[in-house]
């Protein structure tokens, strides 16, 4: 009987293209999350233009959790203001990254912590459907998993957005050292869609390979060393539904706080600020519109 | 078609010993090792010994050999052009030269026109140009290079002796390079080396996509060799990543992505005789699989030497596209000494 007793968290569903996604994570986690509105509700946010103001909104009426789907850029100072009050009101609020949030980023992270050294390379690569806020998005979802996997991003030392496509170079502080990283990203109309991220290292390297969020293919994590190549266990889960098994269970431990909004805000203030792609996701909308 | 040519190699290192010989072992109908020359006398007696051919140490007295139809230069890179001038002049049926064809662009274009001037024609060792799969994929790409955004080339290799072991038994290697120093000067060196060393294999891959370059927006040198360059132009941005490590694992791969179709090349390690890459082309309706064949690029380079050795093909256009190769690849190479000397200097400040 009390095995059965189950109180799903109600979750307002994102509109648009993300709606069929997480609908069908909902449905996947049926004994923790249902669809639902009201004030207990969780609310989900697009990540596009606006996802400040549409947070902020659902700060004002839900109470319980907000999760913002891959976000595009914001004023960081915007950002920071949310997380603060986010964290006054105890309410979390996560963000669902296509990579960043997939497990096999979230399972690699101890291991790539420990071992990447500041020399080597370190590439990440993206190919993205272009939704949402499109290259500035997909920027920071890289800068996000590059958090994890290696550590707090410092500077970023260059970087160009155009249309579709991005790249950057970024510094990351490891081990008395610095590490540089580059980030290559371009849309794609092919199913191909996922990312990359390398540490080629002087006498090891490891390699992860996600697919994008739509999917539960799993994603590839591999160390290589002198003595051949080990593949982690495959975790068939999108990052989605990841999202949603780490949002339940910061709810059932009680905690309020959660550092997502404050992290991007680090991430947002290393943009350069005289960089056009501050107004990217206002010029793709444009585009969007057409 | 009964051409057997003598070959003369100029510099009788691995890769004389490791790729050209065992290669032209698989070549007996169209060619046969006449000559050898190193400045180092043991080994151009021993590698000549290998194959059957006459020895020396000068590469005059190895260019005016009867005997010696085309000339394989395979010595250090700082000697490349002249030998090459010196082998038209001398009228040689070709001449392969290893990359890099040059150091500098006056050097690129002044073999070039020496080749003309002769008539001899010069084609240079970047085997994956010659690669199968990667000529399957070009002859079928349709509008790929129109419509093309971003090009990925990496070339992530464990350091050559690993596959020279497997190519041959190497007769002296040379010893391993010092590490780069941490200056600025020393850096910017490493990294023009690294380009025109690695990268270089690539350069004519990209330059296919990324024609005219308009910013090197980053370079760096990578700890113990290799490079980190980003380009872009025409609206198209290209990352070259390489570098030489210590662990099993050879990967490289050439990426080129438009919105609707994709190219992707996985070639074989350098050395060995290991087939063709294997070339993907994907679109929405279809995926397509090029290479995977038996015969290599350094097969097909010598391929091509034969062929316009024995006047089957003209040069024609060949020249001017590797001299063009070359000059691309040593404005690259510049753009990211200058940028990692100005931004080690800054990171020095900081
Ligand atoms: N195509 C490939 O896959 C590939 C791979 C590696 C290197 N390479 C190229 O091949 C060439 C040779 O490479 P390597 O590793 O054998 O080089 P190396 O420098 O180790 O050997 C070159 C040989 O040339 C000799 N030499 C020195 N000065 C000379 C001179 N003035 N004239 C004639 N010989 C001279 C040296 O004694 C040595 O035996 C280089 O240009 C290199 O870039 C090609």
């Amino acid at each position: 009987m009390t095995e059965f007793a189950d109180r799903p968290h109600l979750v307002t569903l994102p509109s648009g293209p993300a709606h069929r996604d997480i609908a069908a994570a909902l449905a996947s986690l049926p004994r923790s999350f249902r669809p639902g509105a009201g004030e207990d509700a969780i609310v989900y946010v697009t990540g596009d233009d606006d996802w400040p103001a549409s947070v902020e909104h659902a700060l004002s009426v839900a109470r319980r959790a907000i999760v913002v789907i891959q976000p595009g850029y914001a004023q960081p100072s915007t950002v920071l203001r949310l997380a603060e009050r986010a964290a006054t009101d105890s309410v979390p609020v996560m963000i669902d990254y296509a990579f960043a949030s997939n497990p096999a980023v979230v399972l690699a992270a101890a291991a790539w912590s420990a071992a990447v050294e500041p020399t080597g390379i370190l590439d990440v690569t993206s190919r993205h459907a272009g939704d949402g806020t499109g290259p500035m998005a997909v920027l920071l979802d890289q800068l996000a998993a590059l958090h994890s996997l290696v550590g707090p991003v410092r500077t970023i030392r260059q970087l160009h957005i155009d249309g579709d496509a991005h790249s950057a170079v970024v510094a990351i502080p490891v081990g008395g050292g610095v590490i540089t990283a580059t980030l290559l990203g371009a849309r794609t109309e092919l199913g191909s869609r996922g990312s990359r991220v390398r540490w080629l290292g002087p006498t090891e390297a490891l390699e992860l390979e996600v697919p994008h969020a739509g999917t539960a293919g799993p994603g590839y994590s591999r160390h290589v060393t002198t003595e051949g190549e080990q593949l982690a266990p495959t975790i068939y889960e999108n990052a989605h539904r990841a999202t949603l098994a780490r949002l339940s269970r910061h709810l059932e431990a009680g905690a309020g706080r959660c550092d997502d909004l404050t992290t991007l805000a680090g991430h947002l203030e290393l943009v350069p600020r005289e960089h056009p792609s501050r107004s990217a996701s206002q010029r793709t909308s444009d585009q969007r519109a057409n | 078609m009964s051409d057997v040519f003598g070959v003369g190699v100029i510099g009788a290192g691995p890769v004389t010993q490791a790729i050209h010989l065992p290669t032209l072992a698989r070549m007996p109908d169209r060619f046969r090792v006449t000559a050898i020359m190193d400045v180092d006398e043991p080994v151009a007696e021993s590698v000549a010994g290998r194959v059957g051919a006459r020895h020396s140490t000068s590469a005059d007295d190895l260019i005016g050999d009867p005997g010696v139809d085309v000339v394989a230069v395979c010595s250090p890179h700082r000697f490349h052009a002249e030998q090459v001038e010196a082998a038209c002049y001398a009228g040689k049926a070709a001449v392969l030269c290893e990359k890099p064809l040059a150091l500098t662009v006056a050097d690129a274009e002044r073999v070039a026109q020496v080749s003309r001037e002769t008539g001899v024609p010069v084609i240079v060792g970047a085997m994956h140009t010659f690669d199968p799969g990667w000529l399957g994929a070009k002859a079928n790409w349709g509008d790929l290079q129109e419509t093309v955004r971003v090009v990925n080339s990496s070339i992530v290799l464990p350091w050559n002796a690993r596959y020279e072991d497997w190519a041959t038994q190497i007769l002296r290697r040379p010893p391993p390079g010092e590490p780069v120093a941490d200056d600025a000067l020393s850096r910017s060196v490493a990294v023009r080396d690294a380009v025109l060393g690695l990268a270089v294999h690539n350069l004519p891959h990209v330059r296919h996509f990324l024609p005219d370059v308009e910013s090197v927006d980053w370079a760096e040198s990578v700890d113990p060799y290799g490079y980190l360059v980003t380009i872009r132009g025409g609206g198209i941005i290209a990352r070259l990543l390489g570098n030489m490590h210590g662990y099993w694992k050879p990967s490289w791969t050439l990426d080129a992505w438009a919105a609707d179709q994709s190219l992707h090349v996985e070639f074989p390690p350098s050395y060995v005789q290991a087939g063709s890459s294997v070339a993907t082309l994907t679109s929405d309706t279809q995926t397509r699989r090029f290479g995977g064949v038996e015969a290599n690029g350094y097969e097909a380079e010598w391929l091509r030497v034969w062929e316009l050795a024995a006047g089957i093909v003209p040069q024609g256009e060949d020249l001017q596209a590797t001299v063009d190769d070359l000059i691309y690849a040593v404005r690259i190479a510049d753009a990211a000494a200058d940028l990692v000397r100005g931004e080690h200097a800054r990171d020095r400040v900081r």
